[in-house]
């Protein structure tokens, strides 16, 4: 039981870095990113190849972060002109085309085999103990994350993006260069959403194609959607509300002895029904955006 | 100050604006009136660069400014208001303020953690400043209540702080006592000669012959995407062109619109 957890602690904090990333898109600056799964893919991928190639570990993520930049900037350049909609289908494009191209490589990454026994980092010094210092690892991670894109959101940055959410051509005449701002907010975005599918990469040990298909998107989504939209607490309820139900519906399995079939279909099933439950009765979330409330001194209070 | 020479502009097959010239004087208060579909907040928004224009020049204080994107112009020091306006409905009003603040070194997600001692000072001049501007527009008590909580009069009143809050030398408002009471009109109508005493040069798009005849040292009419009148209030408002264009019957010169 303590075993379970572990790995589910270590799951919702891998996750709730990925809906905080997708929350800083979506929640603050209104880009609705259905590519989140590829940014992880790109993460992922690089410090799994790099790390397996003997690269330092921490050199092998920061490239993943910076390869998942440069892919947010490729997907924000033609597309920063299109509507919430338009960009939700260019988004989900970039990201099928990038999963489908490793799927049908052979010469990189073991195209649809994937990559299997991708080291873990320090694992000589921790044993059998390792995955409880993947969790404080991951924990620190989460914590870092938080402080990064919270200090963003109430400084003048991240104040024009929750203004551009809501009035583009209003932040256009007050002479701020909206592409700049959205091409930015999906680079920090896609750093963020790297790191994620590093963390998961050398935790799981096995990533593939399918590891990243669309379904994990909706997953983040469902996060940031139950959690709170824009509030970045919310989003960490949200990841642990959603990452129980992922992960211990298959317990059901041991427990009361159900088809492995019935508890896939029931783990999702049980997901959809509580993310159209809140999107009809609470649409805000479990914990909603806050009013970001300056004093004269400057200092934002949380009211 | 702004100079706007032969602006074409049309939308499919219809011409919206042609050859358009229009000149702001620094130092003064420019109106342009016009019936409902004449292209008024179209030639706001060519020249405020939301719209492209098909032919002609916009130069701002001698430099060439009809090929620049929105946000550039207004870093210029020509700041425009929408006649809707736009409020971020989730945000205070002094987030409306400070986001109206310009060169903001916080703006730049890098500074946001390796300035951000400088950041905060910064906000908190931007802070001193907006609280001036909300008092001397009246919306001090209103600074931390959510803009979509205001009431139409309000907003429009944030709007024009806004603009001030950017610091630009020539501010374009488009309708700013539109769907305003009277009461509210006339407050609006003092806010602007106030603006324009503290040095502020100014166009409006109007429809009130009142606040343009109160307010305004010179006037463009536009009609049907021309320009069809120019020159002082009291002179247009005798011009026989532009009492027909505007109201089209000479009957209804004692409409309320008009007086």
């Amino acid at each position: 039981m303590f075993a379970f957890l572990i790995h589910f602690l270590v799951m919702t904090g891998i996750f709730a870095i990925a809906a905080m990333s997708l929350n800083f898109q979506v929640g603050l600056t209104g880009l609705s990113n259905f590519g989140q799964a590829a940014f992880m893919m790109v993460g992922a991928y690089t410090s799994a190849l790099m790390y397996m190639a003997g690269v330092p570990f921490v050199f092998g993520v920061l490239a993943g972060m910076i390869i998942s930049a440069i892919f947010a900037l490729i997907i924000a350049l033609p597309s920063h002109n299109l509507r919430a909609d338009y960009w939700a289908i260019v988004s989900i494009a970039a990201a099928e085309s990038l999963r489908l191209f490793i799927n049908n490589e052979k010469w990189l990454a073991e195209g649809p085999f994937g990559l299997r026994g991708i080291p873990r980092p320090l694992s000589s010094l921790f044993g059998d103990n390792y995955a409880v210092f993947y969790f404080f690892f991951v924990l620190a991670c989460v914590g870092l994350v938080y402080f990064a894109l919270e200090r963003l959101n109430k400084s003048p940055y991240g104040r024009v993006l929750r203004g551009l959410r809501e009035a583009e051509d209003l932040m256009e005449a007050l002479g701020k260069d909206v592409f700049r701002f959205k091409a930015l907010a999906m680079i920090i975005g896609g750093l963020v959403a790297a790191l994620s599918g590093s963390l998961y990469a050398h935790y799981i040990t096995f990533v593939s194609p399918e590891t990243f298909a669309p379904d994990v998107t909706f997953l983040i989504w469902t996060m940031m959607i139950v959690g709170g939209s824009g509030n970045a607490k919310g989003v960490l309820v949200g990841a642990l509300v959603i990452t129980l139900l992922n992960t211990s519906t298959r317990l059901l399995k041991d427990y009361l002895y159900l088809p492995t079939s019935l508890v896939a279909a029931l783990r999702t099933l049980s997901i959809g029904v509580l993310t159209i439950a809140f999107v009809v009765a609470r649409p805000q979330g479990i914990l909603p955006e806050h009013k970001h409330v300056i004093s004269h001194a400057g200092e934002e209070g949380v009211s | 100050m702004l100079d706007v020479k032969h602006i074409d502009k049309a939308f499919g097959g219809l011409q919206a604006l042609s050859d358009v010239s229009l000149t702001v004087e620094e130092g003064t208060i420019t109106g342009l009136i016009g019936p409902n579909g004449s292209g008024k907040t179209t030639l706001f928004n060519v020249i405020t660069g939301f719209y492209e224009k098909d032919k002609g020049t916009v130069t701002l204080q001698g430099e060439s400014i009809g090929d620049l994107p929105p946000h550039s112009i207004a870093e210029r020091g020509m700041v425009r208001s929408f006649q809707i306006p736009q409020v971020p409905r989730g945000m205070t009003v002094m987030e409306n303020m400070l986001l109206a603040g310009q060169s903001l070194i916080g703006e730049n997600p890098i500074a946001v953690f390796s300035r951000w001692s400088a950041v905060q000072r910064q906000t908190r001049e931007m802070i001193e400043r907006a609280e001036e501007l909300l008092e001397s527009v009246g919306l001090l008590e209103q600074r931390d209540e959510l803009t979509g909580s205001l009431s139409g009069g309000q907003v429009k009143l944030l709007a024009i702080a806004q603009t001030l809050m950017t610091d630009a030398d020539l501010i374009l408002l488009d309708e700013p006592t539109a769907g305003v009471d009277l009461a509210l009109t006339d407050q609006i109508m003092e806010l602007l000669k106030d603006i324009h005493r503290g040095g502020k040069t100014m166009m409006l798009v109007e429809h009130k012959m009142r606040v343009i005849g109160n307010v305004c040292e010179y006037v463009y009419v536009l009609d049907a995407g021309k320009v069809i009148a120019s020159g002082e209030p009291t002179a247009v408002q005798n011009n026989q062109r532009v009492i027909e264009a505007y109201l089209g019957t000479e009957d209804a010169v004692g409409g309320k619109e008009w007086k």
